[in-house]
């Protein structure tokens, strides 16, 4: 299919740019030819993404990924986040944001020998993603042509799946950046800021879609790809507040963008036996091997207010209970007890050198969002009721008024009309052909949350599974601040010292 | 860092680990149940197959490939691969809790 070929030039154009660039230290002028490879690869892979985005919108089923992640009915909003559903998709995503940025940062700056060696890094690993998309290629054709596809996962036809995993995967482009400049001496706290915004937006907006999403564990469910995604982040935050050796978290922010990649892609969640059979997951690891080559050495890291301890402590404590979760499940309240301490630490500090602070907004967020995690993991509360037609629960009053049912083309909608104490609750249903999705609803106040599921809907009787979730709001506007803050910061608005 | 600082991360990650290994259990599999004649509060993990709802009750099968067991629970299933926190009593799993995991990694081909 002429979409594999895009792929293959482009990453064929890659290894090229790389090489070119790690030869242009001695001969400087090579340089511009690996420029030119650098953009006609990130064309390319431009090119190919645009292609499977054509044959989404178009129904074309003859290829497998379209078949198996887009349906006719799905709306273009979902047949556009369809793109990155899949596995090939994302991979795909995560190769351009990596070849953009590339290309950008080669125009941000000098162009010397350190921007070259770091271009020859920083086009190593796109070559490296690319390459992987040649096993994985979005573009393969079915055997004979299907009239429908299977859709993509219902859980995820909602409006965060076209903005999260863009925002994540730009965060990690920029990480590369981070770890490939700082590898040749070229320091730019830019990169560091701009991916720490996306990835805190980017992670945010998925514990808002997680805390949607009845099954996924509330707003932070301490999964394996979770706390995986929040390693780097970690890292990236210890970076940023640190003095000297900040290098050491560069480097180590790029390792956890590829643990990231090796825990997602390499088929160990299914099983370490499935992981141990397909090669694609030794090649992951390989890279988060490749990665941490610069982390040995002898470091001197100097912080400011114990940071790089604090944020090394929360490190050690998820890295573990997902290493560990490969292998066993591990209890919600290991997390708890581990994380809570340190969380707390760092949320007293922040309180304390909050008037010395030339970010008081982002460490006012902090606190909040302490105030706000805590509250939920240690105070939430959990209640069944029936209503047929009404209930009582809690000291809240319920009665059922009707249960309505709508079809569209995609999916029958069964939703409640129950009117309470607290006012209206239209919890819905939605099912699709091949599995059915709870819309929860959310009565919220500043203090409180109350969030209704329906667990079951007879035609005059209903049953709903509610949860009391105190100072959720907290959570919310914490992580506002830290993305307000680190922004006003760069409009210039931040208070004089 | 300097040498205090590491110490009580090190000491701190003894205590992480410790706490860890407290925190530790097996989700079962189908398999593992069907070698059990009763099991109490246990979770399993596995695919979810054959759904049918009767009642508000959704009845299915778990399975990992090579048992399936049968399995009841009251409320909608999303999801492929789960898993159930719940009873096994007579060779059926009275599933009380469910944990839907099908977002956490992509679909394998």
């Amino acid at each position: 299919m002429f979409g594999f070929e895009l792929l293959l030039f482009s990453a064929l154009f890659s290894a090229l740019s790389s090489i070119l660039f790690a030869l242009a230290t001695r001969k400087l002028n090579l340089a511009e030819f690996a420029e030119v490879f650098l953009y006609a690869s990130f064309s390319l892979s431009f090119a190919a993404m645009l292609l499977l985005l054509h044959y989404l919108l178009t129904d074309n089923f003859s290829i497998y990924y379209v078949y198996a992640y887009s349906q006719r009915e799905m709306s273009v909003e979902y047949k556009i986040g369809a793109l990155w559903a899949g596995k090939e998709g994302s991979l795909l995503l995560w190769a351009f944001a990596s070849l953009l940025v590339a290309s950008i940062f080669t125009n941000y700056g000098k162009k010397d020998v350190r921007k070259a060696k770091a271009l020859a890094v920083l086009t190593a690993i796109c070559f490296f993603l690319l390459l992987m998309l040649l096993f994985s290629n979005p573009f393969e054709v079915l055997a004979f042509k299907y009239s429908n596809g299977l859709g993509m996962n219902p859980l995820l036809r909602t409006p965060e799946m076209i903005i999260h995993p863009p925002l994540i995967f730009f965060s990690y482009a920029l990480v590369a950046c981070m770890f490939a400049s700082h590898l040749t001496g070229i320091e730019d706290r830019n990169l560091a800021r701009l991916s720490w915004a996306l990835m805190t937006a980017g992670i945010v907006l998925g514990g808002w879609w997680a805390y949607r999403t009845l099954g996924w564990g509330g707003f932070w469910g301490w999964d394996p790809v979770e706390n995986s995604s929040l390693l780097p982040w970690l890292s990236l935050t210890a970076y940023l507040h640190a003095r000297k050796g900040k290098e050491f978290f560069a480097y180590l922010s790029m390792v956890f963008v590829a643990f990231t990649a090796f825990i997602t892609r390499s088929g160990i969640l299914s099983s370490v036996h499935s992981f141990g059979e397909d090669p694609m997951g030794w090649a992951y690891l390989f890279l988060v091997l490749a990665c941490a080559v610069p982390l040995v050495r002898k470091w001197e890291v100097e912080d400011r207010c114990y940071t790089s301890l604090l944020f090394g402590a929360m490190i050690v404590v998820v890295l573990l209970g997902t290493v560990a979760n490969l292998f066993r499940n591990v209890d919600r309240s290991y997390y708890l007890i581990t994380f809570t301490p340190i969380f707390f630490a760092t949320a007293m500090i922040a309180l304390y050198r909050l008037r010395n602070s030339n970010r008081k907004l982002i460490h006012i967020g902090v606190i909040l969002l302490f105030v706000g995690a805590t509250s939920v993991w240690f105070f939430e509360q959990k209640d069944t009721v029936v209503l047929n037609p009404d209930g009582k629960a809690d000291g809240i009053e319920f009665y059922l008024q009707n249960v309505s049912t709508r079809w569209t083309p995609e999916k029958t909608i069964v939703r409640a009309k129950i009117l309470s104490s607290l006012g209206l609750i239209e919890p819905e249903i939605h099912v699709y052909p091949q599995s059915t999705v709870s819309k929860v609803y959310i009565i919220g106040n500043p203090f409180l949350d109350y969030y209704f599921a329906m667990k079951s809907a007879g035609s005059n009787s209903v049953e709903l599974e509610f949860y009391r979730v105190p100072l959720i709001s907290l959570v919310w506007l914490g992580s506002a601040l830290l993305i307000l803050g680190l922004a006003s910061q760069k409009l210039g608005l931040r208070p004089r010292k | 860092m300097p040498r205090v600082s590491l110490l009580l991360l090190i000491a701190f990650a003894a205590f992480a680990a410790f706490t860890l290994y407290h925190s530790l259990s097996s989700t079962l599999t189908p398999s593992d149940l069907m070698k059990l004649e009763k099991a109490e509060n246990v979770a399993v993990s596995g695919r979810v197959e054959n759904l049918t709802k009767e009642n508000g009750l959704t009845y299915f099968y778990i399975t990992d490939g090579n048992s399936k067991i049968r399995a009841v629970y009251r409320g909608e299933i999303a999801g492929e691969e789960v898993i159930a926190t719940g009873d096994w009593i007579d060779g059926t799993f009275y599933a009380k809790d469910l944990l839907s995991k099908c977002h956490t990694e992509y679909r394998g081909d």
